[in-house]
């Protein structure tokens, strides 16, 4: 009879026992943010129309701009910069008649951002145009509206089509 | 001293009662909580950013899964005992990315539920008859003022 009590007290310390405490796990989350960079532009075409009473008369020089006629939008998330670099060395040349190619200088046209100077390309190198912080086109400085400004003279620039590509690139820095 | 005819008639007791916690060993104790997943995966790439906004959101269905059994009323709850997510391979300014960031998703009700550092409960019940599972959709609210890199955060579960 003792042993029957003493094995049923055990029994019932195991069955009803203590509450059972709460259970806790853990999860681990991992999240991979890739590098962003993209660079959007509203127009891949940049005109300018010289006409004869653009020139000075006493000169013969001519200077053109032509504002925000490219607006970039960037989307980073790392600082970024964008720099431009023409094409080529000299613009290339479609005569009207029968002249010969000026060779006309990449360096005759130039670009700015906002209210700064304007930067003659390089011919054969890039050009920083503007940084900017992370964050998509509507963060401020995240949308560039750029100006161009070319210089023509008649002494040099026979009538014709000049024509220049200019590649934008968008990098992190 | 035992006569023998005791020790039979003690014997089918006996063998029954040490062997309920014998039996108990082989099957986990009521209520029980089990992870189906215990590593989200959360992948956020380039393409997933609003070139406008800069705003990502990743959606990782049922990016955590796990399998309650209870034989009684049971709550589940959840949280983020690390304010931010700890980073690693980022790359130029440190960002400090919020856990309030990511949320659940509770496929039966549609339900938010943000991690925080308290707990916050996700889920009861009563008997589940045997093993039932949960299921959350993971979701990452990321932008562009995130540094590129990995960034982790455990979450806590607790049953009861």
């Amino acid at each position: 009879m003792k042993i029957k009590l003493l094995i049923l007290c055990c029994a019932a310390s195991v069955l009803i026992g203590s509450p059972l405490p709460a259970q806790t796990q853990q999860v681990t989350v991992s999240a991979t943010i890739a590098s962003t960079l993209a660079l959007t532009v509203n127009t891949n075409s940049v005109t300018f129309a010289f006409v004869a009473a653009d020139y000075s008369a006493t000169t013969g020089l001519a200077v053109k701009t032509n504002l925000a006629a490219t607006t970039f939008g960037v989307t980073s998330n790392t600082s970024w910069k964008l720099t431009v670099q023409p094409g080529g060395p000299a613009f290339t040349y479609t005569p009207t008649g029968t002249q010969t190619d000026p060779v006309k200088s990449a360096n005759q046209l130039a670009v700015r951002t906002g209210a700064g100077a304007y930067l003659p390309l390089a011919p054969a190198a890039s050009l920083t145009v503007v940084t900017g912080n992370r964050g998509g086109s509507c963060t401020t400085g995240n949308t560039v509206p750029v100006d161009y400004q070319m210089s023509s003279n008649l002494a040099t620039d026979p009538p014709g089509t000049y024509l220049l590509t200019l590649t934008y690139t968008l990098a992190s820095q | 001293m035992t006569s023998p005819t005791q020790f039979c008639r003690l014997t089918p007791l006996a063998l029954a009662l040490a062997l309920a916690p014998l039996c108990a060993l082989g099957n986990p104790p009521l209520p029980n909580l089990q992870l189906v997943t215990s590593v989200v995966s959360i992948n956020v790439p380039a393409t997933a950013f609003n070139k406008s906004s800069g705003v990502a959101l990743v959606t990782v269905s049922r990016g955590l899964v796990l399998q309650v059994t209870a034989d009684a009323s049971w709550k589940l709850q959840l949280r983020a005992p690390d304010p931010v997510f700890s980073v690693t391979g980022q790359k130029g300014t440190p960002t400090q990315k919020s856990v309030s960031d990511m949320s659940l998703r509770n496929t039966s009700g549609g339900q938010l539920i943000i991690p925080s550092a308290s707990f916050v409960q996700i889920g009861n019940g009563g008997n589940t008859h045997g093993p039932q599972e949960l299921s959350f959709d993971v979701l990452l609210n990321a932008t562009t003022a995130d540094s590129p890199g990995l960034y982790t955060t455990t979450l806590e579960l607790g049953f009861r």
